[in-house]
């Protein structure tokens, strides 16, 4: 007899979640989340002695639009794909990888909660660093008299930090339950593909999750849509497939 | 779950809540700011394009005498029609200066006309006895003075709304901004729209937003203008003055498509702006500091104008240095 679904999700989710934040590759994740901080603090010193200005691609740059530009090009364009690729991919991966799937599958727990306790493990432990990390850059870059202005697009800033992790992990998650070893090939997908796609002509942009890093309906509903589809993809896969482990 | 776990997380959870505490904090403040400008009352419902410069601040900026370096030249035309026919005289008399447009219809004429709401010290005899003398007739409307100048295509009004408060414009505007603050028409206010917009440009030493929707029939820019534009709903600008200017524009766009093409449009500019002034140091500083950001339907580009951009577009150069010169008060 199987335990129900949530029940057997939410202690999947507590025990993978205590593994995740205190794991070696926890370590790559507070880099990538302490390095905007640094960047940000080193900046803003820089400007506010007024010893230098700070220039990107040749702009000179304030500390506001600083704060617009680290979410751009650090955050959306790298830390939020990259911990996506390397978080989703080992989700599943690893466990088959060290043979340790088999302790969990013989448990009395439908095997789609151990794909979605795992994920939303993933999406506390993610967004509990890199969050509060885009929060700081912003405490730290934006003036307390320049902050109102720009609330308001740091909180949307905030949620699609937070839908993009939410969805390059839901992605990986699946192949992570469908290869062996996802990883090249999501690096491939994420700093391949998507760089790609993005300068191509046409509408081959839309087929990749970073056109959709925006705070407008559609792109939230893109990666809603992503998320849940991809997430059900692999509670199915997971729940049908017979994995060989090597001896 | 482990007692270092339930730490981490409460610990990430409380810097997200402080950040957003502190932003929302920001984001309060200033709307309650905005909300106290008491010129904004006046200003009709049915306006589509607001404008505000704190004329104390622009004045006594180092920025300003480094333009007034650059430009030598005299008042603008403006000031000098406001003093011929009302006695004020912009530079001394004024401290900040609101202009609300109803904007001009398809057949390019203008529905009621603008209104300049300006706050400052006035001589209100010396300024009704100027009006008199030049056929003016003093009346009342809503319990406040108000002095009316008849001329050619409308009458032109000015009214005394509050002690240091004068409402000027043609005398059709006047009566409904002093309509609209007794409460008898609906103000700006009510446009919550348009007040977040004002919220969000507000903290700028002189700030304007625009509604360019056409769907009235009417535009705060002549037809020829708006043809040339991308469909754009709303238009805000605003520039902080210290001793450079740091200027945003933020277009919002009827749809992603449109705020993709105005971005590219202006983004083809930029790119012909950086060609031609490419040998220019002046110029070029001012160009690097462009900075063009699009996020769904909003576009927005910011700029800084540096005192040493300013320096290299000074004829004379840099100022000389010396003993500071007393400040203007």
């Amino acid at each position: 007899m199987t335990t129900p679904l949530l029940t057997s999700t939410r202690r999947v989710f507590e025990l993978a979640l205590g593994q995740m934040l205190w794991a070696r590759r926890t370590a790559l994740l507070a880099l990538a989340a302490a390095a905007p901080v640094l960047l940000a603090l080193v900046t803003r010193l820089t400007l506010s002695s007024g010893s230098a200005v700070v220039q990107i691609n040749g702009r000179q740059i304030g500390s506001e639009a600083v704060f617009s530009t680290a979410i751009a090009a650090l955050y959306l364009r790298f830390i939020v794909p990259a911990i996506g690729v390397f978080y989703g991919t080992s989700l599943i991966a690893d466990e088959l990888e060290d043979r340790t799937i088999t302790y969990l599958f013989v448990r009395p727990i439908p095997r789609g909660a151990i794909v979605l306790g795992k994920y939303l493990a993933y999406v506390v432990c993610v967004t509990s660093v890199v969050v509060p990390s885009a929060a700081l850059v912003f405490l730290i870059m934006v003036p307390f008299q320049a902050m109102a202005p720009q609330f308001g697009a740091f909180v949307r800033n905030l949620g699609v930090l937070a839908l993009g992790l939410a969805a390059y992990g839901a992605v990986f998650l699946w192949a992570s339950v469908l290869f062996r070893r996802p990883l090249v090939g999501g690096l491939l997908f994420v700093f391949g593909w998507e760089q790609l796609a993005a300068v191509l002509p046409g509408y081959l942009g839309r087929l990749t999750i970073a056109h959709y890093l925006q705070a407008d309906t559609t792109s939230v509903a893109a990666l809603l849509t992503t998320t849940i589809a991809a997430l059900w993809l692999a509670m199915r896969t997971i729940e049908r497939r017979e994995y060989v482990l090597d001896r | 779950m482990k007692k270092r776990t339930r730490v981490f997380l409460f610990a990430a959870a409380g810097v997200l809540i402080a950040s957003l505490a502190t932003g929302l904090v920001a984001w309060a403040t200033r709307v309650s700011a905005a909300a106290a400008t008491d010129e904004l009352a006046y200003v009709p419902a049915t306006a589509l394009m607001v404008a505000y410069a704190d004329v104390r601040g622009l004045m006594n900026s180092p920025f300003h005498d480094r333009i007034r370096q650059l430009q030598r030249t005299g008042p603008a035309a403006g000031s000098d029609d406001l003093e011929a026919r009302t006695g004020i005289r912009f530079d001394t008399d004024v401290d900040s200066v609101l202009v609300a447009s109803t904007g001009v219809d398809a057949l390019q004429e203008r529905v009621e006309g603008s209104l300049l709401i300006a706050r400052g010290r006035f001589d209100a005899a010396r300024i009704e006895s100027l009006m008199r003398s030049r056929g003016g007739q003093v009346d009342q409307y809503r319990g406040k003075r108000t002095v009316t100048l008849p001329t050619a295509t409308s009458d032109t009004a000015l009214a005394f709304a509050e002690p240091g408060l004068l409402l000027f414009g043609p005398q059709m505007t006047v009566r409904g901004a002093l309509d609209a603050s007794a409460g008898a028409a609906a103000a700006i206010g009510s446009n919550r729209e348009f007040m977040a917009l004002v919220n969000d440009v507000s903290d700028g030493t002189a700030w304007s937003v625009a509604k360019l929707d056409s769907a009235s029939g009417r535009s705060p820019f002549p037809p020829a203008v708006m043809n040339q534009l991308p469909p754009i709903n709303w238009f805000a600008a605003s520039g902080r003055v210290d001793t450079g200017l740091h200027g945003r524009l933020r277009a919002q766009a009827r749809d992603v498509q449109s705020a993709e093409s105005l971005r590219d449009v202006v983004q083809g500019f930029l790119a012909l702006a950086r060609l031609q002034g490419a040998r220019d140091p002046a110029y070029r500083s001012m160009l690097d500091s462009v900075a063009l950001t699009a996020d769904g339907t909003s576009v927005s580009l910011s700029f800084d104008v540096t005192p040493a951009a300013l320096d290299l577009l000074t004829p004379a150069g840099p100022p000389p240095r010396g003993p500071a010169t007393p400040q203007r008060q």
